[in-house]
């Protein structure tokens, strides 16, 4: 009976949160994938008509799409393994506690909580050809012409991961750093006393234990990378010549400029289903379930 | 002692580094109109008016209301709903509720611009398009997926003989939920405030879409829509990026002890 | 220590837990405009209108017409909103597709205004134009029809050319380039002395396919192919197309403009380049941004402008040009006949004074006094009467010339991958 009772509570605690998902975040899911299968302007509700598989084709045979899929993997890749590493670096430094690191931390941290609007229009004014960046590096001797960060096709879309990096590094340290306090000293000094170098405790005491850590710090990453939208809106809008395009910029440009929205939901199921796969990747790997 | 004294300068040098292009964008926000372009960062001709005026110019005082009103009920909302979801997924195993879960978890891996158009649609036909509540409900459900992880994977790690003794002591769930779990609970909900503040304070796509008048605008849409197409004072501009920030540093920094104590208990769980 | 910390948090929480309830009792806006308005006015018509020229002197057009009309009609509140360009395709859809569309709104010319004109969502504008509209001229009505219909409202004609520095011209000996190849020399002339030739900036798109569009004007001298190309009678490989194409990687190559194009947006970087003096040339310059323009060179320099140049010189130079603002009026709205009452106002005698007072270039015949106009506004109505046209309606072929020109400023496309980008979206 008491299970019977705690279940009935436990569902009555859980309701608003189902309901609120279910209401505004399952229908429009589903609505999407329904678009898939369909062929709509976006326009006019009474207008959609279906099309069985024919945007999955049209996805499939699309160069810019693959370009995009292509610039999204790169980002994802780049992204998370330089994340992870600045971040557990810096947790490590912040770890020691000495004077300094907690205005490291926060420093490191703010842009974090900046919008990446606001990150975008901050980098790209930098990074102009005749912005301050610019400026400094002619200044110091070391370019004679300005660096195109954003307006060369083979930059444009590793200036805007480093953005990406900058404004992020922070959320990854502190994680790692929250980690790091779980790390039983015990195992550390006995390894200390066993002669191993820091290097070595490193390697194989601390990032064993703080594996659940890392495996969770990356897939928030991977799944954040698969969806990026607003860092490069701003700062390329995808450009130039669809050289940083991504998928969800693709996406935005497929279903508000060419009216095209089943075509825009093949890509969002697509980006879905890459973090699905990262997901469940993870989960055999670690043998976990969160 | 030397070696500690050296190593905390570098320490600090990095951090200001670090720190350099938000820097640059307050000696931006302190220039004169002509300045813009032609000096690189601080000059002698300050301009602390300049907030004044972009706080005029850019009517500041309704954004900053707006983005407020927006992100202060959804987060609260969402802490009330997540906390309660999280705790039942956590302790009380219901049939289905595993699969709930996993449902929830799956919300954050939906793109934004993947749902605009869907939602904008249900919104229309609430008779919410244009009105707060439809993005407060829209940040409501994108914040539980995160909000219900991390209080369940805290609310795991409350030692059992707790809840077990509580419930010896004749304590109904809804009464173990209030008198013992929240009052333990402060960290996680310090990280979960300022993971979902974050996340509504800042966010533009859908606030975009789903307000149409300028004077519902949250913070992110208002300063987009000044950066637009024509050229802007930059230098206005870049006092808007200052004060919009300063609000969601304010909490981080007065509630950041608690913040690392929640994602140390709970959220790295994994 | 650790209690005034939380004494702060909690009371900080309360007070935005109180203050952020308040507003939304007020929540949506159209109750705060009957709230302000008071209760003794009756309900005033709401006429919402939108453009995205938020700058320069349009705005300054637009309060004018919403002053001359508010005052003819007490009953009606007009109210402008000014969206930046970037999200206003955005905006437009959600609010089509929701019925929420403003009474009067801009549209964009090429590639949207097609899709937009056969949603269903606009008003078929045909009928109403010959009743109490100005005669618009020929050309006009011809950019404004899809479908045999028309669809807008021309507001003002534009013309886009290249605005040059005359001071910088005169102290390095230079004159207006009468062939692409005194273009050239003109640029390594001013790169010698430190100077860039053609501020340009194509990150926001638009600006690089008009100067594609600005070479088929000389190498198209029937002046026909692009349209018949556009309605797909022709392919886009045709050699008029690629030889523009080819002109204008030769002056990518050769240096004519600017680095950094497709990292500055056309009325920015660009814009800045120019009046700071460190470009000598800005593309494209025409009316709609002459006023912001001369507002920031603020008296430092003087400036004209020119089209871009033939390839042969003494043949005759051609700017492109084409309707400047045109407005549209939602099919589902409310007060369809005062907004269409609105437009008269915008396109009437009246209000042609005020556009040509703003160096605008009404799309009707205009019969006032030409006595007090700028040289500035006597070139651009020059140019007005030679302007070629600059618009592409296939939405997938427009899209594809403005990525590709990014491709071509940033020297990663050739002429012959251009145009084979053009022809393989029109197929589809």
């Amino acid at each position: 009976m008491l299970s019977k009772r705690l279940g009935k509570i436990g569902f009555i605690f859980s309701l608003p949160a189902i309901l609120f998902f279910v209401l505004f975040i399952s229908i429009p899911v589903f609505f999407t994938i329904f678009l898939s299968f369909a062929g709509w302007k976006g326009f006019d509700l009474s207008q959609i008509r279906l099309v069985g598989f024919q945007n999955y084709r049209d996805v499939i045979y699309d160069k810019i799409f693959w370009m995009s899929f292509f610039h999204t993997v790169i980002f994802v890749m780049l992204t998370t393994v330089f994340l992870n590493l600045f971040g557990f670096i810096g947790a490590m430094i912040i770890d020691t506690r000495i004077q300094g690191t907690r205005f490291l931390k926060n420093a490191i941290f703010l842009p974090v909580l900046l919008s990446p609007i606001i990150i975008g229009i901050m980098w790209s004014r930098m990074l102009d050809a005749f912005g301050i960046v610019n400026k400094f590096l002619q200044a110091m001797h070391a370019t004679k012409l300005p660096i195109l960060f954003l307006g060369s096709p083979d930059l444009a879309l590793y200036t805007i991961i480093i953005a990406t990096i900058w404004q992020f590094t922070g959320y990854d340290m502190l994680l790692y750093y929250a980690g790091l306090q779980g790390v039983p000293n015990e195992l550390v000094e006995a390894a200390k006393i066993d002669g191993a170098s820091g290097f070595k405790i490193v390697m194989n005491v601390i990032i064993p234990v703080l594996s659940p850590v890392v495996t969770i710090t990356m897939l928030l990453n991977i799944i954040g990378g698969f969806k990026i939208f607003d860092i490069v809106y701003v700062m390329t809008a995808g450009g130039p010549n669809h050289h940083s395009e991504v998928l969800a910029t693709y996406l935005f440009m497929q279903a508000f400029r060419f009216n095209n929205m089943g075509f825009a939901s093949v890509i969002a199921i697509v980006i879905v289903f890459l973090s699905l796969a990262a997901s469940l990747i993870r989960m055999k790997i670690t043998r976990q379930e969160v | 002692m030397i070696r500690r004294f050296v190593r905390s300068v570098a320490i600090y040098l990095f951090g200001i580094l670090f720190l350099v292009p938000i820097i640059w964008v307050f000696s931006l926000s302190i220039r004169s109109k002509k300045d813009v372009f032609r000096t690189m960062f601080f000059t002698r001709d300050i301009h602390f008016e300049n907030y004044i005026i972009a706080w005029n110019t850019f009517n500041f005082g309704k954004l900053f209301l707006n983005s407020i009103t927006v992100t202060c009920i959804s987060v609260i909302v969402t802490l009330i709903i997540s906390s309660l979801a999280g705790y039942a997924f956590s302790r009380i195993k219901y049939r289905g509720s595993d699969f709930f879960f996993y449902v929830i978890l799956l919300g954050i891996m939906i793109p934004p611009a993947a749902v605009i158009i869907p939602l904008f649609l249900i919104m229309k036909s609430f008779g919410l398009y244009n009105h707060h509540l439809s993005l407060i409900l829209s940040y409501i459900a994108f914040g539980l997926p995160i909000a219900v992880l991390i209080f369940r994977g805290f609310f795991l790690s409350i030692p059992d003989e707790l809840i077990e003794a509580a419930r010896i002591d004749g304590s109904s769930e809804v009464g173990t939920f209030f008198r013992i779990v929240i009052p333990l609970s402060r960290p996680s909900f310090a990280t979960v405030t300022i993971f979902l503040f974050m996340q509504n304070w800042n966010e533009f796509i859908l606030a975009l879409i789903l307000l149409k008048d300028k004077i519902l605008y949250t913070l992110p849409v208002g300063m987009a829509n000044f950066v637009g197409q024509w050229d802007s004072p930059w230098q206005l501009v870049a006092a808007g990026v200052i004060i919009s920030a300063i609000p969601i540093f304010v909490i981080y920094l007065l509630i950041q002890d608690q913040f690392v104590k929640g994602l140390t208990a709970g959220a790295v769980k994994g | 220590m650790m209690k005034k910390k939380n004494i702060i948090i909690a009371s900080i929480t309360i007070i935005l837990f109180l203050f952020s309830f308040l507003p939304l009792l007020a929540g949506g806006s159209k109750e705060e405009a009957t709230e302000k308005k008071g209760s003794a006015e009756q309900k005033k018509i709401v006429i919402e209108f939108w453009s995205w020229n938020n700058e320069g002197s349009y705005p300054i057009v637009h309060e004018d017409a919403e002053k001359r009309f508010e005052a003819d009609h007490p009953n009606v509140d007009v109210k402008r909103d000014y969206i930046s360009y970037s999200e206003y395709l955005v905006k437009v859809k959600a609010v089509l597709a929701g019925e929420e569309a403003p009474d009067v709104f801009q549209i964009p010319w090429a590639g949207e205004y097609t899709e937009l004109a056969r949603s269903g969502k606009l008003l078929p504008m045909t009928e109403y134009l010959q009743k109490g509209f100005p005669k618009f001229f020929e050309n006009v009505m011809n950019a404004i029809s899809v479908d045999r219909e028309a669809w807008a409202v021309p507001l003002d004609l534009n013309t886009l050319q290249i605005a040059y520095n005359k001071d910088m011209f005169r102290e390095y000996g230079l004159s207006v380039p009468e062939s692409m190849d005194d273009l050239i020399d003109i640029t390594k002339k001013l790169a010698d002395n430190g100077k860039f030739g053609i501020a340009i900036g194509t990150k926001d798109l638009w600006a690089g396919a008009d100067v594609f569009f600005a070479q088929i004007a000389y190498t198209d001298p029937t002046h026909t192919k692009m349209a018949i190309a556009d309605a797909g009678k022709i392919s886009w490989d045709s050699p008029e197309f690629v030889q523009a194409a080819r002109n204008c990687v030769k002056m990518v190559k050769e240096g004519v403009f600017a680095p950094g194009a497709n990292s500055m947006e056309a009325f920015v970087g660009a814009k800045n380049l120019f009046v700071q003096q460190q470009a000598a040339m800005f593309y494209p310059v025409g009316n709609f941004v002459t006023g912001g323009l001369t507002a920031d060179i603020d008296k430092s320099f003087e400036y004209s402008l020119f089209p871009f140049p033939p390839m042969k010189k003494g043949d005759e130079m051609l700017p492109t040009g084409g309707v400047a603002e045109m407005f549209v009026v939602a099919k589902e709205g409310k007060n369809i006949d005062t907004a269409i009452d609105f437009l008269r106002y915008m396109t009437n005698d009246d209000g042609k004074e005020v556009l040509v007072a703003n160096d605008f270039i009404p799309s009707s015949e205009y019969t006032g006094s030409t006595a007090n106009l700028s040289d500035l506004y006597k070139n651009m109505l020059d140019a007005q009467s030679k302007a070629q046209s600059r618009v592409v309606y296939n939405t997938r072929v427009y899209t594809a010339a403005m990525n590709g020109m990014q491709g071509i400023f940033g020297g990663d496309l050739t002429a012959a991958e251009f145009i084979d980008s053009l022809v393989a979206v029109a197929k589809q």
